[in-house]
């Protein structure tokens, strides 16, 4: 073999070396930032507060969903009284047009419901945005929007 | 006392790394917690400070996670929460029922029980809008 051919393999042995050396340290590195991460990341503190177990969707609260998610006005005229829909009107601000509804949880105190959905859809302007709102049920009826 | 480069350029790819492995594991807890995953609730510690706040009447609590407000609102704010103190209410239960987020938005839904002075006992949700770290709308 001559010199020059011994020194490219030599060459090309170092770089590889080099290389894999390089990935291993950029590695510990990754998985150093992922730790140190974890350690500093504490999430929501704890509750001090007593909290109430999840109960199932009332079927009158999915009624009403799933005539907004719908754009059932006809439907939704009869679920809810004026006042009801005036409220449900405030919530929903500024979504106008309703993509989607999602019922992400509900909770019961001495017969009271609270439900809770999240609405997406888009405002005059075609901005998409995501709302919260809050169905309260009492005796299978809708009492209350906030 | 010089390094050699090959020091150097260790401790720099280590630390370039360190910064990636940050930056990524940050992004993926954001979308776990919104998400729910990994066990989590979606419960965002932003939100939740702010009910802490709201439910011990501490103003201090929610200044460093509202928006910047005038001198006025915040004189208004301190008016009202010394006003809400002398009613002496006390927290019954405090219940993360789920929430959901969209580009930088991120909606907290709660439940809230309390007992007035006079012993009347009020459940009433609460639906915060957080984004860039603050809690933007409470309704």
């Amino acid at each position: 073999m001559s010199s020059a051919a011994s020194l490219a393999q030599r060459t090309t042995g170092v770089s590889e070396t080099r290389a894999v050396a390089t990935l291993a340290l950029f590695g510990v590195g990754l998985l150093a930032g992922i730790v140190v991460h974890s350690l500093t990341d504490r999430g929501p503190g704890e509750n001090p507060y007593p909290s109430l177990p999840k109960v199932e969707e009332p079927a009158i609260a999915r009624d009403v969903v799933t005539a907004i998610a719908a754009d059932d006005a006809t439907t939704l005229a009869k679920l809810l009284s004026q006042d009801q829909l005036n409220d449900l009107g405030t919530a929903l601000q500024p979504i106008t047009d309703v993509r989607g509804a999602k019922f992400v949880g509900a909770v019961e105190s001495e017969g009271r419901f609270l439900v809770a959905y999240t609405v997406t859809g888009k405002d005059d302007t075609g901005n998409d945005f995501i709302v919260g709102f809050v169905l309260r049920v009492s005796n299978d009826q809708v009492v209350g929007v906030n | 006392m010089r390094m050699s480069p090959l020091v150097t350029g260790s401790v720099g790819t280590v630390l370039v790394g360190a910064l990636l492995g940050f930056l990524i594991s940050s992004f993926v807890g954001v979308i776990a917690q919104d998400n729910g995953l990994l066990g989590g609730n979606g419960e965002s510690p932003v939100a939740r400070s702010y009910m802490m706040g709201l439910l011990q009447q501490d103003p201090g609590l929610l200044t460093n996670i509202r928006p910047t407000r005038d001198i006025a609102q915040r004189a208004l704010e301190l008016q009202g929460s010394a006003q809400s103190r002398n009613t002496n209410i006390t927290p019954l239960s405090l219940t993360y029922l789920g929430g959901g987020s969209m580009g930088g938005f991120s909606i907290h839904i709660y439940a809230v029980g309390l007992r007035s002075g006079s012993g009347v006992d009020q459940f009433f949700p609460l639906a915060l809008t957080v984004a860039r770290g603050k809690v933007i709308r409470s309704e």
